[in-house]
């Protein structure tokens, strides 16, 4: 039953008593309203202990009535759906069927064991981490970290429902543009939104809180002679006129970042639901408001004590009576009094308020406030009997999203607090953020700035006069009584208290940013929204400087936490980022290819017959290209046209070797360079006819070789007539090798002589298949093996690769993959980027360096030069073989001169690059990298890696095992 | 081989239903082009030849057999509704690529279909939309794409056929998040 809904129709704005709604706390079945917040709903049922509070295990309720709640943490699922912990009670929405759980309690939230903790403010001081478990040195691993770790720690996340693979499938991810956004939809952010809309402007307007209007829903204020409801209910009929117009409740901007661009998060009806917005805005008005400030005083924690502002928009808006009798200590006169008249108007008794010059010196209740002890200005004692306690500090202006991007925030002498600036880049802040809490202020304020924006965009703005910070009445903060301050709690998310501030000070910590760290202050969920202003003052007080001088910690997104499943929206599981597929996919999953992730590409890796591991598979393929005839795969190198008259002068200016004088019909392997003179890629260049070149890029710099011939042609030489043209995707390639792969290409159809007089290695010639689709065919091979690279348009690949078994069926011909083709390049000792070409060798490094061109300009030259690029004592490329011809070579090992059992402290002379076994050489081979490789033919060293505790003796040797000649290509 | 070669359909047609709305997804066989010239003139004086008008950056362009999408300053897709583009083919050889095969064309219905991609796309779709623009090259989440549209209820998009699968994919889990 809920015992503390008020019944009156004047109360309950946000709620709907015509539809009732069920739901579970901690087990037990209560009810509430649609409209609801789970806060308000357990406040309506009497519930006000709702969890234990992190560090000390006390007794924790409600504060406040939104973002800022720092105590009341809950975890929130329904049947179907996985848990999604800490989450504020006072933000989630109420819905059928909702399991609510408190957290951080063992085995209840009314007996929890570790709330033995609480005794130990005095104790379990700041720093205290830091100052204990120093000793035994072993401890901290073998004991102290893992009981920490199990005390530690809010919440705990599960993905138990099964079939969902964790991932929420209700998140989305979307872009709004517009030319104004206006955060906030109070007085002064529908203000400016109504400016703004009438001027025709492009309007996002977003409020967190699924009603629009902020504060004017609960204060009860008259705008003119019209109510705050009829204003609000006015505006949004307007603002819904115009289709420019876009309105996003339960939305928060939870970030502000470059080029007016704002995230923001929209939570759904469920936890696990919700859309992450990227806003993209010419102009941002900041209406965010203000949040109430609690007062720091013993024992200033307890269930029952409450922000004021929150009690009056418990009372106004969920027509809840947080508590029957009442302690009021508002600092501010007018709020004091509206706090006191809307509690009253709710048939709350009024026990007594704080006046000024009294101080609370402690308060009582062992699950919830009973007593207030008021310290009167002549010392005496007194003990006031109330359920509820209703604090205010004062207003705290929400500057966060104008104090990311680094800005700074400025301290206003006004309001006694740090506020936002006027504009920062395209924000312009307003109302309350400004620290104007007027309500005629407010609405002249939000004009002006409205006004101001629209100007800046472009649209007629009419600006008049401005308002600056202005409180009506001096707030009167109660001092903190002196020596009574180990549970007066100024974070109580965190559990720090004025004592942990105090002594941190005293330990050294005085800048704001090392109080914040050593304490924790202002961290967790709540990020520090009701003590971020408390501390600064404590912090103030103790090193006796004043806040302004302290500043403020780093601002951050986000501004509230917002669920990581919101940022990954979509992207989850196989779709976490895209597959390409190259043009054999599905021929290949039909033949049984078992595909492997790389890079983006699905790529094949190899090709199992049943029963086969992946090492048998492989042997037989490599012995397939070595004796036969084999194919592969090759579409997902990079295949750029280049052409136009300087076609050739381009291609020498960006490979290091000689392009030049290339005649059609030929092929020649060419090297890139950086311009630091490291090797960036290499590959083939064709020439196809005068001023008409295809050349390669290899499959992982693909798309970073294209971009750096587009920049050079577009922006380094824009004088010469070059085209660049990417047909990467529209050319399927299939390198047919083997000694038998002549045979094949002679009976493919095409009409082209394929004969070795007419067709030698280093040749391309374009033809058609079967008289009908064009084709491109060159005689490279990365196997070393005779090799002709078949390349056909992408569209027709399946009817190729199906034809292509037809016609070598009698020759045994073996599709392979990247796990042969790995192998039958490391017998070669061919390179491959991200293995050899790693970025910082040079061509002198891998061998190549009379590939290096002395007679022409090329891009790297200069920098290739440096002596630190041309010294002897660089790694460079070697092959390696173990020793004794047997042993196994362990990948990923570094080059020593002993083995791991000789001794624990290796001196590294290089690493390897690549290592297997070779089923053509039969023994295992390696490249590796070592420092004055060149020059170390025939040394014995160790391949040692102490990941897999393996150590071989290798020899150094040539990069190339197999075929040094090169006869068997050029068969 | 078959006796002919036929080219293989990428994607298969498909239509989704979810909560009362549609969306449909068809691959369009059709031939696409690029054209490159190393000046803006250049390629000014190019679709001037071809359809008698300066087709701008961002502008759709219909001919009689052929779709115009100028995508930069000096790039420009032509998609064709056959496949020779005998009149200028072999005069502007050096400038013009066949890349039919490399690109994948797709139709995409549904209502609202366009303020469903404006969503997703990083670049302001809807203000392009009403500013007649026509087409546009813009990321959609992580697929670089080019889109052009008829209506408010049917887009077309050109994506590379690699990704061709995984964005459909992709496009369908959007759509059941809606």
């Amino acid at each position: 039953m809920q015992t503390n809904r008020i019944q009156s129709s004047g109360f309950g704005n946000a709620i709907d008593r015509s539809r009732p709604l069920t739901f579970t706390f901690d087990g037990r079945k209560l009810t509430g309203y649609s409209g609801d917040t789970v806060a308000s709903a357990l406040l309506a049922n009497n519930i006000h202990l709702v969890g234990r509070s992190i560090k000390f295990h006390r007794p924790r309720g409600i504060l406040s009535c939104g973002v800022e709640e720092p105590s009341a943490i809950v975890r929130c699922t329904a049947p179907g759906l996985n848990p999604v912990p800490n989450l504020k009670a006072t933000e989630v929405l109420l819905s059928e069927g909702l399991i609510v759980e408190s957290q951080n309690s063992w085995p209840t939230r009314n007996f929890d064991v570790f709330g033995l903790l609480s005794f130990g403010p005095r104790f379990l001081q700041a720093g205290f981490y830091y100052k204990t478990f120093l000793w035994p040195h072993f401890g901290w691993h073998r004991f102290y970290e893992k009981v920490i770790r199990n005390f530690a720690g809010l919440g705990r996340i599960r993905t138990e429902i099964p079939g969902t693979g964790g991932y929420p499938t209700n998140m989305d991810q979307r872009n709004k543009f517009c030319q104004v956004l206006v955060i906030g939809s109070g007085p002064a952010g529908m203000n400016a939104a109504l400016v703004c809309a009438r001027k025709g402007a492009r309007v996002v307007l977003v409020e967190q809180e699924p009603t629009f209007g902020g504060s004017l829903l609960w204060r009860k204020q008259a705008i003119g002679n019209i109510t705050a409801d009829r204003w609000i209910s006015d505006a949004l009929d307007e603002l819904s006129q115009y289709p420019h117009v876009t309105q996003l409740p339960r939305t928060q901007a939870f970030g502000h970042y470059d080029h007016g661009m704002v995230l923001a998060y929209q939570s759904g009806e469920w936890p696990d639901s919700g859309i992450f917005w990227k806003i993209h805005a010419e102009r941002i008005l900041l209406a965010s408001g203000a949040i109430e400030r609690p007062l720091v005083f013993p024992n200033n924690d307890r269930p029952g004590i409450m922000l004021a502002g929150a009690v009056r928009k418990y009372l106004n808006r969920y027509a809840v009576r947080p508590g029957r009798r009442a302690f009021i200590a508002v600092a501010d006169d007018n709020e004091r009094k509206a706090t006191i008249s809307d509690c009253v108007a709710a048939n709350i008794e009024i026990a007594a308020c704080l006046e000024h010059g009294q101080q609370i010196v402690d308060t009582n209740g062992r699950r919830r406030v009973r007593s207030v002890s008021v310290k009167t200005a002549e010392n005496k004692i007194i003990k006031h009997n109330c359920d509820l306690v209703c604090v205010s500090g004062g207003w705290t202006p929400t500057v966060h999203l104008a104090a990311h991007l680094q800005g700074n925030l400025q301290f206003d002498n006004e309001v006694q607090t740090f506020i936002a600036p006027e504009h920062r880049g395209p924000l312009l802040s307003v109302g309350a953020s400004r620290g104007i809490f007027n309500l005629e202020s407010i609405l002249s304020n939000s004009e002006y700035q409205a006004h101001k924006a629209m100007t800046q965009i472009g649209l007629s703005g009419e600006c008049g006069s401005n308002q600056t910070a202005k409180v009506e009445n001096p707030i009167d903060r109660p001092d903190l009584p002196a020596g009574s301050n180990y549970r007066a709690f100024v974070d109580f998310q965190n559990d720090v208290t004025a004592a942990d501030l105090v002594q941190t000070v005293s330990e050294g910590y005085r800048d704001i940013e090392l109080v914040k760290r050593y304490t924790a202050t202002g961290m967790g969920t709540d990020q520090g929204k009701t003590s971020w202003t408390n501390a600064i003052d404590q912090v103030a007080a103790a090193t006796g400087e004043p806040p302004e001088q302290l500043a403020h910690t780093t601002f951050r997104p986000p501004y509230s936490p917002i669920p990581f499943a919101g940022i990954a929206a979509a992207r989850t599981g196989e779709q976490m980022k895209p597959i390409r597929r190259t043009p054999t996919h599905r021929v290949f999953e039909q033949m049984g290819c078992v595909f492997q992730k790389s890079g983006d590409w699905l790529y094949s890796r190899y090709f199992p017959q049943i029963d086969e591991s992946l090492e048998q598979a492989v042997a037989r393929e490599v012995q397939a290209v070595r004796t036969g005839v084999g194919f592969v795969d090759m579409s997902t190198l990079g295949k750029f046209e280049v052409r136009g008259q300087d076609a050739e002068n381009f291609l020498s200016r960006v490979y290091c070797n000689n392009v030049s004088g290339l005649p059609i019909g030929k092929i020649r392997y060419g090297l890139m360079l950086r311009e630091d003179g490291i090797v960036f890629d290499d590959g083939v260049v064709a020439r196809l006819g005068d001023e008409h070149y295809i050349v390669t890029a290899t499959t992982a710099n693909s798309h970073a070789v294209w971009l750096w011939l587009t920049k050079l042609a577009q922006i380094q030489w824009p004088a010469l007539d070059v085209t660049l043209t990417n047909v990467s995707e529209n050319w399927a390639s299939i390198a047919i090798a083997g000694p038998r792969s002549r045979e094949i290409l002679g009976r493919l159809g095409l009409d082209i002589d394929s004969s070795q007089l007419d067709f030698p290695f280093a040749a391309v010639r374009e033809g058609r298949l079967q008289g009908d689709a064009s084709c491109r065919i060159f005689s490279v091979s990365y196997s070393g093996e005779l090799c002709f690279e078949v390349n056909i348009p992408a569209g027709y690949t399946s009817g190729f690769v199906e034809r292509l078994l037809e016609i070598g069926a009698d020759f045994g011909i073996t599709p392979y993959g990247l796990e042969a083709l790995d192998v039958l390049r490391i017998e070669k000792g061919h390179l491959t980027v991200g293995r050899e070409i790693d970025g910082r060798t040079t061509p002198g490094d891998l061998g190549l360096a009379k590939m290096v061109s002395n007679n022409k300009d090329f891009i790297g030259r200069a920098l290739l030069r440096r002596p630190g690029l041309q010294s002897d004592d660089r790694l460079q490329l070697v092959g390696l073989t173990a020793a004794d011809g047997v042993s196994e070579i362990p990948i990923g090992g570094v080059l020593a001169e002993s083995s791991l059992t000789q001794s624990s402290r290796q001196e590294v002379n290089g690493y390897l690059t690549a290592a297997v076994f070779s089923p053509t050489v039969g023994k295992s081979i390696a490249l590796a990298l070592l420092r004055n490789g060149h020059r170390r033919d025939g040394e014995e060293l160790w391949a040692v890696s102490p990941v897999a505790g393996a150590s071989t003796k290798v020899k150094v040797g040539t990069t190339c095992f197999y075929d040094a000649s090169g006869d068997r290509f050029n068969a | 081989m078959p006796d002919s070669l036929v080219r293989e359909v990428l994607v298969d047609s498909v239509k989704w239903e979810q909560d009362g709305r549609e969306l449909f997804v068809s691959e369009q066989q059709t031939p696409v082009f690029e054209v490159q010239f190393g000046t803006m003139e250049e390629l000014d004086q190019f679709c001037h030849s071809v359809i008698q008008r300066v087709v701008g950056t961002g502008e759709a362009a219909v001919a009689d057999n052929m779709l115009i999408l100028r995508y930069s300053p000096l790039s420009t897709y032509i998609v064709c509704r056959q496949h020779k583009l005998e009149n200028f083919e072999t005069e502007h050889q050096d400038h013009l690529t066949d890349i039919t095969h490399g690109k994948c064309v797709l139709a995409v219905q549904g209502d609202s279909v366009l303020k469903f991609f404006a969503d997703y796309c990083s670049t302001d779709l809807l203000s392009a939309h009403d500013r007649n623009f026509g087409m546009i090259k813009t990321r959609f989440i992580d697929y670089e794409l080019t889109i052009w549209w008829d209506s408010n209820d049917r887009t077309n998009l050109m994506i590379d056929r690699s990704y061709a699968l995984s964005f459909v994919d992709f496009l369908h889990s959007l759509f059941t998040r809606r």
